[in-house]
């Protein structure tokens, strides 16, 4: 059995504009950061994108449960991967027009690629047993690390999410005979 | 109207309305909650059982289909099989929110029957019938692959 305490730290008592005005506990001030990697294979005729390989490193402090951390890591980035690849909430007339899951496509266990993740264990001073928050920081790089490949691989640029077929294959054909 | 069906190794006679759906039979009347329903429409799989040891959606099924079958949902006893993927999810850490998660063990449970050592392809396209929103699939994957590699040792 392992006994610890842990006590957030506060603000000081006195904030200096006025007496009457306390401040209580901490806003949260630590951010998590994290690297992407995605390699991805894009079919030339029909613009489908798939992500073959997917490696993610994440400062998240020390590492209390590495299973549930790469559980986390690993939901976020096949979520990140839907938000990239494959769901859109289309309304037309205030009408949700993907209102099932056959409309808005989620990732299935056909969608996804191998994940490594690698935790980068830097020690944070604030938080309990030198942790960070880890929740949801592996949703934010696959939109960006996809597209990245997407321009690195047919040299196309796109700004609206998600990269669907059709899209691809648009700014495929708009860029056709440009140089590099 | 009354149907008769064996349910997890107990017969049971009930008597309900025509248009009443399995899954709704198990959940409301039986207190079989394992199988969920999502979408009610047959596309997620979380509300998936066997039936004659197929796997059906149980939102897609009318009660009165399961007159003279044989069902078996999440909540069985005494099926090794399903005991040891139940533990093996566990172990892995394969189960975040745990919706999808009864529907994910029934139809892994079915493709291991079938065939006890699938390719990791094969496991993939059985459980693509199964929505995970969590994104539980690379350690489904594992649990499953681990399973399937420690049968394989005990049957040495």
């Amino acid at each position: 059995v392992v006994v610890h305490h842990f006590r957030a730290p506060t603000a000081p008592d006195n904030v200096g504009a006025q007496d009457s005005l306390r401040l209580h506990g901490m806003p949260h001030a630590v951010f998590s950061y994290g690297a992407h990697c995605a390699c991805i294979e894009v079919d030339e005729l029909t613009g489908r994108t798939r992500v073959d390989k997917y490696i993610a490193a994440h400062d998240c402090g020390t590492v209390l449960n590495p299973q549930i951390l790469s559980q986390q890591i690993e939901g976020a980035i096949i979520q990140g991967i839907g938000f990239a690849l494959h769901e859109e909430l289309l309304c037309e007339d205030g009408r949700i027009m993907t209102p099932n899951l056959s409309t808005y496509i989620v990732p299935l266990m056909t969608d996804i690629p191998e994940i490594e993740c690698i935790p980068v264990q830097a020690y944070e001073p604030s938080g309990p047993f030198g942790l960070k928050g880890a929740g949801e920081v592996g949703i934010n790089g696959p939109l960006a690390a996809i597209g990245n490949a997407l321009a690195d691989a047919c040299g196309v640029r796109l700004f609206n999410a998600p990269f669907t077929p059709e899209r691809v294959h648009a700014a495929m054909k708009s860029t056709e005979g440009e140089p590099e | 109207v009354k149907v008769s069906f064996v349910v997890n190794g107990v017969s049971r006679d009930v008597e309900t309305a025509p248009d009443r759906r399995v899954i709704d039979l198990l959940r409301e009347d039986m207190g079989l909650t394992g199988a969920k329903e999502a979408c009610g429409r047959g596309d997620c799989g979380a509300c998936i059982i066997l039936v004659d040891g197929v796997t059906r959606h149980a939102c897609l099924m009318l009660a009165a289909q399961l007159q003279g079958r044989e069902i078996v949902t999440i909540e069985a006893e005494g099926l090794e099989l399903l005991t040891r993927l139940q533990d093996a999810f566990v172990q892995h850490g394969a189960i975040q929110c745990g919706f999808c998660t009864p529907g994910m063990i029934m139809s892994a449970f079915a493709l291991l029957r079938e065939n006890p050592t699938p390719e990791r392809e094969r496991i993939r396209e059985t459980l693509a019938g199964n929505f995970c929103r969590c994104g539980t699939h690379p350690k489904v994957i594992a649990a499953l692959e681990a399973l399937i590699m420690s049968m394989k040792e005990s049957a040495r």
